[in-house]
């Protein structure tokens, strides 16, 4: 039988959905979900984009340019943000799928399909966070629905509030998803399961916090 | 399972409240940018406050004739209704009331003599009556000499007679000298003008003559009174005029136009003078308008009312962060208010700033209608990758 990639009843009714995943021989629908998943992603770093959300760094320079280029700064810089979302977003549906199909036993299209519902969930927190980006200036590691605010209260290091900002209700999420997938997809023991995915997830998040950290824009 | 999903769902409430709650506190530890959707400049230049008026054209002088009943015979009046008068110009005769007084003093005078020879006159028929039947009587020694004495007061008598009528004729010489040196007095005009009124009647004032130069009258209403005052430039202008007429303020009335009353809304006149008078012909009475500069400022900073919220500015720092600085407004025309306190020209400001912190880091969206394509061809392609990896890199 096949199994068609249905997102929301992927994410709402994962034990139904990961059966048939598993019993699944055919999967249909990948490469179209795939494309909505990024279209998607493109539209939400435009708009994000569009109201200048995160391009404070490019603000001083109001007084040294004219309105024009000014705005052409921001659009350029805009155009930025969205590929890197983009790039995230692909990176999130490939990457963890890559390294359970090295430590698994699953094919590597039925672990893609896993990695579609975890970039939906990541869509769906970046487009909550929106709001509290523009109406109250938040950053990322500011989000109310991570750990990075009580970071902020706990420490002043700045690795260790982007590495627990990342670590979020949707984070968190996408973790137990993986997790609940490879159990109900594999004969794997859920011990060796538990850490794969543990470690996975920790090493994406510590790779984005660094991004976070390490400031690379300033280089150009 | 229901209790599971009740736990995970109150983890999530308490972590959210918790958020929340460290986030919006007082003195909240958790850095906020702010997002500035518009923005203005702060400029330099002149701020004048005028108030629009309109008003009437009016002579600027009006002079009242007066004559008084009693000073003497009025003959006539010279001029007529709209006649052009020079200064000095005689407006009408009269004459004076003196040399009537001694007329009719003199033909009182006549009167009396008149009286008196009359008296005479009787008195020596009497005498020359009983000096006639004297004469016819009896033959007495005494005859002659009564008839004699009668004689005597008759002869005496006719001399008094001609005294008097000497008398008479004196004094009606004297009302021929009188009357022919009567001279008739006339009044002249004070300024060059225009008769604007004339009263046939002889009521108070019987000549009012008004000047060919105007002056503009208007009406302030309660509040205007206490903002208008002398000495304020105006300008005048009428459809009727080529050109602004310029003017001043020369006078705002303390008290109202009609007696006050409770709850009618009192009225106060006030009058422009012109500082030259109309080249052009523009009637007496015309409408004009009047623009009246209440306040100037030259030379100041400005910035828009729209950019101020509770008496501060938040201005976008060169640092990339929003100052806020506490102003002090002076002179406001309109929607542009006079910045007194410290700030520069060209120095950008939010506009309509909401929920905005000091120091805190600012973005701006995307102003698509600023865009400029020709520009973004002639932007070096460093450049361009240049911002296209700034955006690529930050996270």
């Amino acid at each position: 039988m096949f199994f068609q990639v249905r997102l929301f009843r992927g994410l709402f009714s994962p034990y139904v959905a990961a059966h048939q995943l598993h019993k699944a021989e055919q999967i249909h629908g990948i490469w179209t979900r795939t494309s909505m998943i990024l279209a998607i992603s493109l539209i939400l770093a435009g708009i994000s984009a569009f109201f200048g959300i995160g391009n404070e760094s490019l603000s001083k320079q109001i007084y040294d340019v004219s309105a024009a280029e000014f705005e052409n700064m921001k659009a350029l810089f805009a155009v930025g943000q969205v590929v890197l979302s983009m790039l995230i977003t692909t990176a999130l549906i490939f990457f963890p799928a890559l390294v359970f199909w090295v430590f698994t036993d699953i094919e590597y299209s039925k672990l893609v399909v896993i990695g579609l519902l975890t970039a939906a969930i990541s869509l769906l927190e970046k487009a909550m966070l929106i709001p509290f980006q523009l109406f109250f200036g938040l950053d990322e590691a500011s989000s109310p629905f991570g750990l990075g605010v009580v970071a902020q209260y706990v420490t002043r290091l700045e690795f260790l509030i982007q590495l627990l900002g990342n670590i979020s209700i949707f984070s968190i999420w996408m973790m137990v998803l993986h997790y609940l997938y490879l159990k109900w997809t594999t004969e794997k023991k859920n011990g060796v399961l538990l850490l794969i995915v543990l470690s996975t997830n920790l090493f994406i998040w510590i790779f984005s916090a660094l991004f976070s950290y390490i400031k690379f824009e300033v280089m150009l | 399972m229901n209790r599971k999903k009740w736990t995970v769902l109150a983890i999530i409430g308490l972590l959210l409240a918790a958020n929340l709650f460290l986030i919006f506190k007082k003195e909240s530890k958790i850095e906020r940018a702010a997002y500035i959707g518009e923005w203005t400049e702060v400029k330099e230049q002149d701020l004048v406050l005028s108030k629009n008026k309109s008003g009437v054209l009016v002579p600027a002088q009006e002079e009242y004739v007066y004559y008084q009943a009693g000073s003497g015979i009025f003959e006539e009046f010279l001029v007529s209704e709209g006649e052009e008068v020079r200064s000095g110009e005689a407006l009408f005769e009269y004459s004076p009331v003196d040399i009537e007084a001694t007329i009719s003093s003199f033909e009182a005078e006549i009167s009396k003599l008149d009286r008196e020879k009359e008296a005479l006159e009787d008195n020596i028929d009497d005498l020359e009556k009983l000096e006639r039947t004297t004469s016819f009587g009896d033959d007495n020694p005494y005859a002659d000499s009564i008839v004699n004495s009668f004689s005597a007061e008759i002869s005496e008598k006719k001399w008094e007679l001609g005294k008097v009528e000497a008398e008479i004729d004196k004094y009606n010489d004297l009302i021929d000298i009188a009357e022919d040196g009567l001279r008739s007095l006339t009044v002249d005009s004070g300024m060059a003008g225009v008769v604007k009124d004339i009263s046939y009647e002889l009521q108070n004032p019987v000549v009012t003559i008004t000047s060919h130069d105007m002056k503009v009258e208007g009406v302030l209403d309660e509040d205007e009174v206490l903002e208008i005052a002398e000495g304020m430039e105006v300008a005048i202008t009428s459809n009727k005029l080529p050109e602004k007429l310029k003017g001043t303020v020369s006078s705002v009335s303390v008290n109202p136009i009609s007696d006050p009353k409770l709850d009618e809304e009192s009225q106060y006149s006030f009058t422009v003078e012109l500082e030259e008078q109309p080249e052009t012909l523009i009637p007496v009475g015309a409408n004009v308008g009047l623009k009246i500069k209440v306040a100037e400022a030259q030379d100041v900073l400005t910035v828009s009312e729209k950019a101020i919220r509770k008496d501060s500015i938040f201005v976008l720092g060169r640092d990339g962060k929003v100052q806020k600085r506490e102003i002090e407004k002076g002179l406001v025309v309109g929607k542009t208010v006079e910045l007194i306190s410290e700030g520069e020209e060209g120095e950008l400001v939010a506009y309509e700033p909401e929920g905005l912190k000091n120091q805190a880091p600012y973005f701006t969206p995307i102003n698509i209608s600023k865009l400029s394509k020709t520009e973004l061809t002639t932007m070096p392609k460093k450049e361009i990758l240049r911002y296209i990896g700034r955006g690529l890199l930050t996270k």
